[in-house]
């Protein structure tokens, strides 16, 4: 009885285990395969720094903690890194980039947004 | 702290780099600060035990001096008058007994204490007057096995 | 024959000593698959690994119910029942008494790391995430760590030669609610810092070192600093009403195992924000959580291998090389792969100014970190001298107090500073400005407290230092709130309320800050403006203190299930007038020949009157310690408020929610997912 058990045990751990090897076309891409270009994410992930340096500095502003002059310097200096990772990101986009079916996008300038945006992060747009 | 000093180039980098010495200046002055009460209080505070024959050994210098001993517990030696708070008890070592006398609330592992560490002076009469005891037990969190 | 109740004691033993092997060796297979994976891109290796870490949640849970129906059904066979659990035992300290010992609670942390590990594979189903792999393979490294304790050097399952009539029970001051909770909040919370360090693993073993690593893991980091910071709570309160001495931290070196990885978390999260905000810091980042997690590691070798108790368990029990053998492995290949990718991780960006908030995070940090230092090197230094000098010797508490007390003191007056200033800039005259109305308000606290007979310097400068942060936060409140209101015309009810939920990692780090500058209040209340009287006192007569007089009643016995109970009755007056009854007690505990202190405590918001029953004599006299704790309250408010904070600093942000779909579907269109 404790014997079976214990064969049991080990039988049930070697095969969940070994499942993914007797299938292994199944599996062959899970986990290796890199979703996105990397050069992509680093631009994304400084854009969207970038956008969130541009808001903080704002409401500080409004609370009071940045003189007008600061503020105006910090703003400018800031839009121009923006710019510039933003013309970075239309570099690397292919030339004819096509709509994907289910991706939201600005009827004005075309590019992408999210289902809950209200204003398009580009243009400006009201959506 | 040395990445700090790597910055991207751009506008004003001198200013970045000013500014990079100067918090590493303030944050190896705070630390000193820290580092020097540290090590002092550390001294102070950091207190050598005496067996049982070293202070014997050393009872002349040591008289009036406060002092940490820690020893096995004699059981069968305390004696607990809890209405004017005295607890008396003896350590024992080897051939060294020292009786001590501490006065407030026994605590409430003495009964089954293997070790004391008390601290205190000893006095004229070759008694420990403890300022405050320390019970040791088996383990705090942990029993010991049955047998 | 042939059910499962037919096993004997032996064998159901042997199923869960079989149940940790096959765990040792699936974790290590884990390691082994998981790397193998991406080094030659052999996915259904990975897939394999996965479905491990399942296996292994499952085998620890089989374990781990073995040993709980053990427990419950009183198999006193097993060592490990009989020396923590007794017949007559109450049901929540038979369930407690799994991790109550060191076997159960090396259990209970392999299993909640197993749990931890499938947890996180759940919530990256069907993304594709390179740094998974990796971060799989560290967890089962860890699991094959804690594993090979189990199985090769304290087995839970352990039987002994004859069963025992009775066990001896759970060791009685763990027999308290407090003790019920605190060990599992502490555990899920050193378990918890290991998945945010095996995430810092695999971005240094992939280079993926940008934001992708700190963003998937900032929940977690808090999820365990919140745990740490209940277990200090819980802790704490145990100390407090069961120890049964007036206070509820003296600088143990198990309180001091819990502090010091909890320190250097709050310095991980703090400084983490300025790598997401301004890229920069990474290293630093990399390193905090590296000490953090290791410091988990200590706290729970500190705690669970006996080397407290004696120094000399350390190499007998060999737990003590095989923790120092895995510290050093981890910190080897750590360092390693920092060495690799260091001109990865230069700084992106640079401090724009000295007066930023930038800089006073990062001076936050470096008190944070030379507190945990201090701490650490007072709480180990007497064991390292012990075993390599062979000298007892102690660190008394004046030293922890001496040391910590001007550097919190500096935090907390940091924690004020720094809300008053904003990101990369401060403006000098708007500084200037910001920081009239708190002084104002620390100014007038302090003329209060000395009209109110605070005496103490001390206890003076922390109420002004209080005073002054607490106005600089709640003052931010309201500028923030009337921001909105101008901005977005939003009325006085929906401002406040939306300027927390538009910014719940902002705002409840403040909610957090207020929490802790109340239980600052608390223990400074509570350390400087102690007083206490102890007495012996026949029926009919009284002790007094402060504006209080208790009269002593008379003497009762009581028994509970497994402890004989002696409890004092008290009439209390304030001021002549009766207010309440209090009854002190001693229990004790016959099957652990122990005897436990339980408090009777009146607590107001203003103090708590704390009453200890010392002694008592046969002619029905009783000896009373009363001590007045001012302010002791705010010190558990304080952290109720925290963890309020945390939790909603915890909270989806919708606004972070929204970024990341956008960028994927600005990805999506850029034609930058790889098909």
């Amino acid at each position: 009885m404790e014997i079976l058990i214990i064969l049991a045990l080990v039988v049930i751990v070697v095969l969940i285990v070994g499942y993914p090897l007797i299938n292994p076309e199944r599996y062959r891409d899970q986990g290796v395969r890199q979703e996105t270009l990397p050069e992509y994410d680093d631009l994304y992930g400084a854009r969207e720094n970038v956008f969130d340096a541009l808001r903080d500095l704002q409401f500080e502003f409004a609370t009071g903690k940045l003189s007008t002059g600061d503020y105006e310097q910090l703003k400018a200096r800031y839009e121009v890194q923006a710019a510039d990772i933003l013309q970075q990101i239309d570099a690397l986009k292919p030339k004819k980039a096509k709509p994907v079916q289910g991706a939201r996008t600005c009827p004005r300038c075309n590019s992408a947004m999210s289902a809950q945006d209200k204003f398009c992060t580009k243009c400006g747009t009201k959506l | 702290m040395a990445s700090l000093l790597q910055n991207s180039p751009a506008q004003s980098v001198s200013r970045s780099k000013s500014n990079s010495l100067k918090f590493l200046i303030g944050g190896m002055i705070l630390l000193g600060v820290i580092g020097f009460v540290a090590v002092n209080s550390f001294q102070a505070n950091t207190v050598y035990y005496y067996t049982l024959s070293e202070l014997s050994a050393q009872r002349a210098q040591l008289s009036g001096q406060t002092v940490r001993v820690s020893a096995p517990l004699d059981k069968a030696s305390i004696q607990n008058d809890q209405k004017n708070l005295v607890l008396q008890f003896n350590l024992v070592e080897g051939d060294q007994v020292l009786p001590v006398v501490y006065r407030g609330v026994a605590p409430d592992t003495m009964s089954n204490g293997e070790s004391v560490v008390a601290e205190g002076k000893l006095d004229a009469n070759g008694v420990f007057q403890a300022d405050s005891i320390l019970v040791k037990c088996p383990s705090k969190y942990e029993k010991s096995a049955v047998q | 024959m042939g059910n499962f109740g037919s096993l004997t004691i032996p064998q159901i033993a042997e199923v869960g000593n079989l149940a940790l092997a096959l765990g040792l060796a699936v974790s290590v297979y884990v390691v082994f698959a998981a790397v193998f994976s991406q080094l030659k891109r052999r996915g259904e290796f990975f897939a394999s690994a996965r479905y491990g870490i399942y296996v292994i949640t499952g085998l620890t849970t089989l374990a781990v119910a073995i040993l709980e129906w053990a427990l419950l059904t009183h198999q006193f066979r097993f060592e490990y029942v009989a020396n923590h659990v007794s017949s007559d035992q109450p049901l929540l300290y038979t369930i407690s008494a799994l991790w109550g010992g060191q076997e159960g609670s090396l259990l209970f942390w392999v299993w909640l790391l197993a749990l931890f590990g499938a947890v996180v594979l759940i919530q990256h189903l069907g993304q594709t995430n390179h740094l998974i792999p990796w971060v799989i393979a560290f967890i089962a490294f860890t699991d094959a760590f804690f594993f090979s304790l189990l199985v090769f050097i304290s087995s839970p399952f352990a039987l002994l030669a004859q069963t025992p009539v009775d066990g001896i029970g759970l060791n009685p001051l763990l027999q308290d609610p407090g003790m019920f909770i605190h060990p599992v909040t502490q555990y899920l919370g050193y378990v918890g810092f290991t998945v945010p360090f095996a995430f810092a693993m695999a971005a240094l073993v992939t280079g993926d070192l940008g934001y992708a690593w700190i963003r998937t893991t900032r929940r977690w980091a808090l999820f365990a600093w919140l745990f740490l910071s209940l277990g200090l709570l819980f802790g704490m309160r145990w100390a407090y009403v069961e120890l049964g001495w007036g206070g509820y931290w003296g600088w143990d070196p198990v309180e001091n195992a819990a502090l010091i990885p909890w320190l250097t978390g709050a310095a991980y999260l703090h400084s983490v924000m300025i790598q997401e905000k301004r890229g920069m810091l990474k290293v630093w980042n990399l390193v905090l959580i590296l000490l953090t997690f290791l410091l988990s590691i200590l706290g729970t070798f500190i705690t669970r291998s006996g080397v407290i108790q004696s120094v000399h368990a350390f190499g007998v029990s060999s737990m003590g090389p095989l923790f120092l053998a895995y510290i050093a492995a981890v910190l080897i290949v750590f360092a390693y792969l920092l060495y690799l990718r260091l001109d990865q991780l230069k700084e992106e960006n640079r401090l724009d100014s000295m007066w930023s908030r930038e800089a006073t995070f990062l001076l936050n940090n470096l008190i944070l970190l030379g507190a945990a230092v201090a701490t650490l090197w007072g709480t180990i230094f007497p064991m390292i001298s012990e075993l390599l000098a062979g000298k007892q010797i102690t660190v008394a508490a004046p030293f922890f107090n001496q040391v910590n007390g001007p550097i919190l003191l500096a935090l907390v007056l940091l924690m004020g500073v720094c809300t008053l200033i904003g990101w990369r800039r401060a403006s000098p005259q708007h500084l200037v400005r910001n920081f009239v109305p708190p002084l104002v308000v620390a100014a007038i606290t302090t003329l209060g407290s000395v009209v109110s007979g605070v005496r103490d310097v001390y206890g003076l400068i922390a109420f002004a230092a209080s005073a002054f942060v607490l106005t600089t936060i709640l003052l931010e409140f309201y500028r923030g709130a009337r921001a909105r209101m101008r901005m977005y015309q939003e009325n006085v009810a929906v401002a406040p309320v939306q300027l927390v939920n538009k910014n719940r990692r902002r705002y409840g780090g403040y909610i957090v800050h207020i929490g802790v500058m109340l239980a600052a209040i608390g223990i400074v209340g509570s350390t400087f403006l102690q007083t206490s009287v102890q007495k012996n006192v026949a029926p009919g007569e009284s002790v007094a203190l402060g504006p209080y007089t208790m009269q002593f009643q008379k003497l009762f016995m009581t028994s509970e299930s497994n402890a004989q109970v002696i409890a004092a009755d008290l009439i209390v007056f304030e001021n002549g007038n009766r207010i309440d009854t209090l009854r002190p007690q001693k229990a004790y505990y016959p099957a652990a020949d122990q005897m436990t202190t339980e408090v009777a405590v009146r607590t107001t918001l203003r103090e708590d009157l704390y009453v200890i029953l010392a002694g008592w004599n046969d002619d029905g006299s009783a000896t009373l310690k009363v001590i007045i704790n001012p302010l002791v309250v705010w010190l558990w408010i304080g952290f109720i408020v925290f963890i309020i904070g945390a939790l909603i600093a915890m909270l989806p942000d919708p606004r972070e929610a929204q970024a990341v779909e956008r960028v994927r579907a600005e990805k999506v269109l850029a034609g930058a997912i790889v098909q």
